[in-house]
């Protein structure tokens, strides 16, 4: 992986909400025709902005690869020609391209290897804006120098001219001149003054109208909890005053409308807080779902809701909420609203996690830096010590969540990444209708695209994996969902990611 | 070729070509953007606005450093001074709008990664970057007319004429790129297009008119604009371009121009015939007579011919290569349909009040511009 840091796109920090949150970075694994490829697209966070692409080739060569985007609101006729990805100075099989997104809203990123063998396969990503960027401090003293220099030239220039531009051959400054050169000075600087003041209105007013209208405002939400003898039941609510929700409709991915994570109480402890990944069902009307909630500990939850919208948006809902109900903490008794609910709570485990009758995970990462592709590796064996059958789970072998612990990065990501299946699936229907769908469900690694003794197959050695990029350095906690003898597990571990090399 | 007091020859050609070459640099840029969308540091449009800029800022550059080290005596009397240093007013003006060209560079840098890329012409950094162009233009303009005025009674009097009205029509193309984002000609029946344009043409045009020792100087200096934004309105198309954005609406295959160009040549023919002959006359009261005249004539002249010339230029009448109108030729980025042989912004249409307003400002900037006009007429350096 070492490689990956010489790579110019992956260099930046941190940047604010996104869908997922706090992460830039959409990754895909999968296979593009018959190349199996790693996607790293580094999402812009202005409109228009620029995407960069980091593209490593896992095996073979193909051709060349290119790169399209693909704007939700046009077919491939609203593309143009594709870009060519540069091979990376000194290495043979990774490629760097950057396309401008121009609007806001879902693109796709069709990546495509040219070769005997080639394919070609899409990525979602979002095209949005976030919170408005101050100027750095030296930049801005800089420019205010610059400015003031301008501002000085021109009052010196015309003072200059108005004491002597007229002036015939031969003829000197009079007093009479010095005095227009004085009143052109200060007559002038007054003009200057007012046009900054002017222009500070202006700038004032056309950065409220990009936080506005331009920069993206996630959906507003509100939680209410209550018990119904006994049992804690959540009431989510999607709210938007801001816009019409018309426009935001909500399309299913991998077979939820919605993936609800809780985490907490306190999560910047030493261990592993407790997690819930629900998919609470609609009640009354479409912007009102509900979930019974298993007796998770008391404190307060942070709440990440994952939505994928018709357009191919994502976004990540962020809540908190206040969990003190009197009820014995745990999970046995709770019945959830739907089948693939599931919980963990907190644990101290170190090492192996322990996942109940007899199974174990054992979980690692391939590297604690930031910033390059990294691989979330899980293997769960059974209390004989041999490989674990994995069951298909939400139509994956796996599912992993990574929240960093001061609850400012989150990222829902399956083993073909950390993009919605569903918004990849609809790119795909606009690109090459139905067909070219279900083959992006296969390589999205969706099983319900295979038969089950291909399903059973690809779990019979317990093991799974998560391609991943950690933004920026922290300590992050990782969850890993599977489903052996027919129940959901979880394991968890810490990482802590730092720019100098060390993880455990 | 110079006078006791004079340039050498060939700075007034050298610096006209400079501010030529940043207006035909910018309205290709504009045409880059719209054809195109992706561009880089590199492309063609950009570098003749580096041309323009590198040409106009180092000549002028030059002129500063010949009449300050080697040339004082000679120079002495066709420049001014800021402390010890001496120059043309032209000179100096031109040295500085290159060097806001240059500083407009990282703000601008910094505005599209804060605000993403801006599909505006109009936003800080551009404004800038606008006057830092303006300001080559507008020294070109001094030079040639400081040039001239010192010449009036030589030989070379009908070259220098020339040249100054020349560079003046240059600036007039320039500034009407700014103002672009108002003139589409759907938007010509809102009392934003009335209002815009009377805020800045008539000072131009009525500068003109004072400042030129010819006839039909107005007239000559819109012709000169016609000529320029009609050039560049005829010429962009029979470039072939494919857009590199997406999303594509609109499939192009050439490079999609700016509209036809106004019709200056209606208000600048009522000010040649109305405040031509007095030329002569100078003084704040004059110039308040000129003002009240040339922003009537520019309401009632300019403003009623483009209320009836955007609805030919609308229509399809209009859609050919000449007049280039009915949305012949939309960006990649616009959608085809009925709005382009349609108004926009209807809810803006010009009223009363936004006539009266139009009427108002267009008083004031013709007043500015009798002042600027009678004020060259009169600059030696």
């Amino acid at each position: 992986m070492r490689l990956w840091q010489a790579l110019p796109l992956l260099f930046a920090g941190c940047l604010g909400v996104l869908a997922h949150v706090g992460n830039p970075n959409v990754v895909f694994e999968g296979k593009a025709g018959g190349y199996p490829i790693l996607v790293v697209i580094r999402q812009p966070d202005v409109v228009p902005g620029l995407a960069e692409i980091a593209i490593r080739v896992e095996s073979g060569a193909p051709d060349s690869i290119t790169v399209l985007p693909l704007h939700w609101n046009t077919d491939r006729s609203g593309a143009p020609r594709p870009d060519v990805a540069k091979r990376v100075d000194g290495q043979t099989n990774i490629y760097s391209a950057a396309l401008w997104l121009m609007v806001k809203g879902a693109y796709g990123v069709e990546v495509t290897t040219v070769g005997p063998d080639g394919g070609s396969v899409v990525v979602p990503v979002n095209s949005i804006a976030l919170a408005e960027k101050q100027m750095q401090k030296p930049l801005g003293i800089l420019m205010a120098i610059l400015g003031s220099l301008l501002v000085v030239g021109a009052v010196s220039i015309i003072s200059s001219a108005a004491r002597e531009s007229t002036m015939a051959s031969g003829e000197s400054v009079t007093p009479a001149r010095r005095r227009r050169g004085r009143m052109g000075a200060i007559g002038s600087f007054a003009l200057f003054t007012l046009a900054i003041y002017s222009g500070r209105n202006w700038w004032n007013g056309l950065a409220e109208e990009h936080r506005n209208s331009v920069v993206f405002h996630s959906l507003t939400n509100t939680m209410t909890l209550s018990t119904n003898g006994g049992a804690p039941k959540l009431v989510f609510k999607i709210t938007d005053p801001r816009r019409s929700r018309g426009s935001y409709a909500l399309v299913a991915d991998h077979g939820k409308l919605i993936h609800l994570f809780l985490v907490g109480p306190g999560i910047s402890n030493s261990i592993a807080p407790s997690l819930a990944h629900i998919h609470p069902v609609r009640a009354k009307d479409p912007w009102t779902f509900e979930s019974t909630l298993p007796a998770l500990p008391a404190g307060q939850y942070k709440i990440f809701t994952d939505l994928t919208h018709e357009s191919g948006l994502t976004q990540t809902l962020t809540n908190t909420i206040d969990f003190s109900l009197p009820v014995d903490p745990g999970i046995d008794g709770w019945h959830p609203s739907d089948g693939e609910d599931s919980a963990r709570l907190p644990s101290g485990d170190s090492g192996p996690t322990h996942l109940g009758d007899g199974y174990t995970m054992r979980l690692s990462v391939s590297s604690g830096s930031p910033r390059v592709p990294v691989t979330l590796d899980a293997s769960v064996i059974d209390a004989s010590g041999k490989p674990a059958q994995l069951q298909p789970y939400l139509r994956m072998l796996g599912h992993a969540v990574v929240v960093r612990s001061d609850g400012n990065v989150f990222s829902h990501l399956h083993p073909s990444g950390t993009f919605s299946l569903a918004a990849a699936r609809r790119f795909a229907v606009k690109t090459g209708g139905e067909s070219a769908a279900r083959t992006t469900d296969a390589v999205c690694g969706d099983l319900a695209a295979l038969s089950p003794a291909e399903t059973a197959a690809l779990g019979k050695e317990g093991k799974v994996s998560f391609p991943f990029v950690f933004p920026e350095p922290g300590r992050y906690w990782v969850w890993v969902q599977v489903r052996v003898g027919d129940s959901i597990r979880t394991g968890a571990m810490t990482v802590d990611v730092q720019d100098a090399v060390a993880s455990r | 070729v110079s006078n006791s007091a004079g340039l050498p020859a060939w700075v007034s050609p050298l610096i006209i070509f400079a501010a030529f070459c940043v207006t035909c640099g910018i309205i290709w840029d504009i045409s880059w953007h719209i054809s195109i969308g992706r561009d880089t540091f590199w492309t063609p449009a950009h570098m003749m606005v580096y041309l323009g800029g590198t040409v106009g800022g180092s000549l002028a550059g030059w002129l500063l450093l010949d009449a300050t080290f080697f040339r004082r005596t000679a120079q002495r009397d066709s420049s001014i001074s800021i402390g010890p240093l001496r120059g043309p007013l032209g000179a100096w003006i031109c040295v500085w709008g290159a060097s806001a060209m240059l500083i407009s560079a990282p703000f601008d840098d910094w505005w599209h990664s804060a605000y993403g890329l801006d599909v505006k012409i109009i936003s800080p950094p551009h404004m800038i970057l606008a006057i830092g162009m303006y300001g080559i233009a507008t020294g070109a303009l001094f030079l040639t007319t400081a040039e001239r005025n010192r010449q009036l009674t030589g030989p070379t009097v009908a070259r220098v004429n020339f040249q100054a009205v020349l560079a003046n029509g240059i600036q007039l193309a320039l500034v009407s790129v700014v103002l672009a984002e108002f003139t589409t000609p759907n938007l010509q029946h809102t009392s934003a297009f009335a209002i815009a344009t009377a805020l800045i043409l008539p000072a131009i045009l009525i500068a003109a008119v004072c400042n030129h020792p010819v006839k039909w100087a107005a007239t000559r200096v819109a012709a000169i604009y016609t000529v320029v934004a009609g050039g560049m309105t005829w010429v962009l198309p029979l470039f072939s371009a494919e857009p590199k954005l997406a999303p594509i609406y609109n499939h192009i295959d050439h490079m999609v121009p700016l509209a036809f160009p106004l019709l200056l040549i209606v208000p600048a023919i009522g000010f040649d015939l109305t405040l031509g002959r007095m030329r002569d006359r100078t003084g704040l009261q004059w110039n308040l007579l000129r003002g009240l005249v040339g922003g009537t004539v520019f309401v009632l002249l300019f403003v009623t011919a483009h209320w009836y010339f955007s609805e030919f230029l609308i229509s399809t009448a209009a859609d050919n290569w000449f007049f280039a109108g009915h949305g012949r030729y939309l960006s990649y980025g616009d959608h085809r349909g009925p709005g382009q042989g349609q108004f926009w912004g209807t809810e803006r249409s010009l009223t009363a009040n936004g006539a009266l307003t139009a009427w108002g400002v267009a008083i004031i900037s013709s007043w500015l511009g009798a002042s600027a006009g009678t004020y060259l007429a009169r600059l030696r350096r």
